[in-house]
């Protein structure tokens, strides 16, 4: 009995098994994506091999630079958690670019008025980034409850609305919030004591990165050890799933949009407070489909979400530094890894003809 | 405000609705002929923005227009085969590498832009060329219609010509009725002899070929520069017009003509002294309420038969 067991423990490692291959194929992905961006380089580029390197050392030459690709990371990282939370459920729902976007107009109206400020770090912070958190449930819920109630096709409705709430917003960045008597697209500075403050020394990492890594962490309890979790990972794979476990389909939509939309907004004041000294958007992120894909690479997993976010702001990071010094490179290159990335991440048969073969030939070779 | 009313009474106004209406048309046919044929194509919007940007090049590199315009049916070739390749070979889906389509195309065309001309922002430094505007004779000297009807550009009456050809294809011929049975349950339509993938992939590619072509009006008429960004939507605007018309193409036809005028109107009101940012969303709120209604109206149908 006992010796079986230690069998069965020691099972022997291989590829085809489930982890190993979803590894193995991240893995291959990673390269193709990689050699695809070498090759197009050759193109443009006149010393493609040391462009490519530095593409992929630069960051590690300087805390700062190191720094950088963690100040990036945040803002992916908060959209793809608010788009993992829709893709689990089965919901193709990409409005968390204009809530995103809508959020820090909210956290702005809060940053910058003397009124709302208490003078301490902490708790000014923490009011913006809560008021941007409930603006953000908000504007989702909207979507959310045409989804919920009538079924209407969240993807074209919350593009629409991404391009309403934008031009909302910007109208009332540009007339309510600016500073009086200057046109411009740019509202007052942010009120000191509302900011961040920056946690390593020579970088410009702030706080906000222990909030994403703690919103990892709450989202990870969330999916996988709760009932809710259960609810909305069983709705993802089964549309009928939310009716048999006792929560109406109606109320798990509209849980998922309010958690999936105070985690966008929150991302958005987190962003604004961490390294803006005033709202500067004048067009829209681009959250909205960057969060699809980093949700998309890390297979809708949050710690799959949280390396995917380090992963593409590495790259982007990088190749932002880089800009600056060469012509070639710049942050929009990173698209082809990106997209890459995507397309083979999620395609099903990717590598399977290769996995269907290593078993066939396993089990020959046990008789 | 007698100005404003008198500007959307005029012959005038139904040729800039016609003008604004031609890009939408052409996305929400490009949408109408995958998704009837069960591949949803959300990459609407990026293959539009590739179409206008290699069309630029192209006709700029050649110093011709219509090897441009012949350049831009490759790409939105090329475009199809990645889709078709993607969704039907290596089921993914297809909403995924739409989503990732559109943001490579979105990105990726800033950075060739960034390599053939410097900056970031448009492609006016290079010389390229535009597609010609087409007088027709004998109808542009009729008094009203003249004036809406003639002096548009060579892809406005291609696309006109394209909606009758799609109408015809799509209704009239056997290969229509195989389009929508593969879009109805593929696994009926194979086990009556239709070989899905080969319908599925030309219609991909018939849909490809019309967004590139929506994309190439957008830089080869009605401007004659890519600019970034330069699509504002319109792909998105003709998946939602598909929408509306669940696969009745005279709707998908009435629908887009809706958001055109909601368009046209936007760039008369534009003219005037009024907040730009807010009025620019009017077309989307149209879409917004037309996807609104059209799934309040499918609610109450469904509770009714309930």
């Amino acid at each position: 009995m006992s010796t079986k067991r230690i069998t069965n423990n020691v099972k022997k490692f291989k590829w085809t098994d489930e982890l190993p291959f979803e590894s193995l194929r991240v893995v291959v992905a990673i390269l193709v994506a990689l050699v695809v961006t070498f090759l197009v380089l050759c193109f443009a580029s006149p010393n493609p091999v040391n462009d490519f390197v530095s593409l992929l050392t630069y960051p590690l030459k300087k805390p700062f630079y190191f720094g950088y690709v963690l100040v990036k990371m945040v803002p992916l990282c908060f959209a793809g958690l608010a788009t993992l939370l829709y893709f689990r459920t089965g919901l193709f729902n990409l409005s968390t670019e204009g809530v995103f976007y809508f959020s820090g107009v909210v956290c702005t109206y809060f940053a910058v008025s003397e009124t709302f400020m208490t003078g301490n770090g902490i708790i000014d912070s923490a009011i913006c980034i809560l008021m941007a958190g409930i603006s953000g449930s908000l504007l989702a819920m909207i979507p959310g409850y045409l989804k919920a109630k009538f079924g209407a096709d969240e993807m074209v409705i919350s593009l629409m609305f991404n391009s309403i709430l934008y031009g909302i917003g910007f109208w009332i960045i540009k007339n309510k919030l600016a500073i009086t008597g200057v046109s411009g697209t740019s509202s007052a500075p942010f009120i000191k004591s509302a900011k961040l403050s920056y946690i390593i020394p020579k970088t410009q990492v702030h706080s906000g990165i222990i909030i994403a890594l703690i919103m990892v962490v709450v989202v990870y309890i969330l999916l996988f050890k709760t009932k809710l979790g259960y609810s909305i990972r069983m709705t993802g794979l089964n549309r009928n799933f939310a009716k048999y476990s006792g929560m109406s389909a109606f109320g798990l939509f509209m849980v998922v949009h309010i958690i999936a939309g105070f985690i966008g907004g929150m991302g958005s004041a987190v962003e604004l407070l961490g390294i803006y000294d005033a709202f500067t958007w004048s067009v829209l992120p681009g959250l909205g489909f960057t969060g699809a894909l980093i949700a998309n690479i890390g297979k809708n997993h949050p710690i799959g979400v949280l390396l995917a976010s380090f992963g593409i702001s590495y790259l982007r990071a990088s190749a932002q530094l880089l800009a600056n010094s060469n012509p070639v490179i710049d942050i929009k290159l990173i698209s082809i890894v990106e997209v890459i990335l995507t397309l083979l991440i999620s395609s099903q048969y990717f590598l399977r003809k290769w996995r269907e073969k290593q078993i066939v030939k396993e089990g020959q070779a046990n008789g | 405000m007698a100005d404003v009313l008198s500007l959307f009474f005029s012959a005038d106004f139904l040729f800039v609705i016609i003008r604004v209406g031609v890009p939408l048309l052409f996305a929400s046919m490009s949408a109408y002929v995958a998704s009837i044929a069960g591949i949803p194509n959300i990459a609407v919007e990026g293959i539009m923005i590739f179409g206008s940007l290699f069309g630029v090049y192209i006709s700029a590199i050649t110093q011709s227009a219509w090897l441009g315009l012949l350049g831009v049916i490759a790409v939105g070739l090329i475009m199809a085969i990645v889709l078709a390749f993607f969704t039907m070979k290596m089921k993914a889906s297809p909403i995924m590498i739409g989503i990732a389509l559109n943001l490579f195309a979105s990105d990726f065309s800033v950075w060739l832009l960034l390599i053939w001309t410097g900056s970031k922002g448009t492609t006016a430094s290079l010389p390229s060329k535009v597609l010609p505007t087409i007088n027709i004779p004998f109808i542009e000297d009729i008094p009203f219609i003249g004036r809406v009807m003639s002096g548009h550009y060579f892809l406005t009456y291609v696309c006109i010509a394209l909606a009758i050809l799609v109408y015809i294809l799509v209704y009239k011929t056997p290969f229509g009725l195989h389009m929508k049975a593969c879009g109805i349950d593929e696994k009926a339509a194979e086990s009556v002899g239709i070989k899905v993938n080969r319908v599925r992939l030309i219609s991909v590619i018939i849909s490809c070929i019309l967004a590139a072509l929506g994309g190439a009006y957008l830089s080869m008429g009605y401007l004659s520069i890519f600019s970034n960004n330069m699509t504002a939507s319109r792909g998105w605007t003709g998946i939602a017009a598909n929408a509306v018309g669940q696969g009745n193409f005279l709707i998908v036809l009435i629908t887009t003509a809706i958001f055109a005028t909601a368009q046209a109107v936007v760039n008369q009101l534009i003219l005037f002294e009024l907040p730009s940012e807010l009025i620019n969303t009017i077309p989307y709120i149209c879409v917004l309420f037309a996807m609104i209604f059209l799934s309040i109206k499918q609610y109450n149908k469904n509770k009714v038969r309930k």
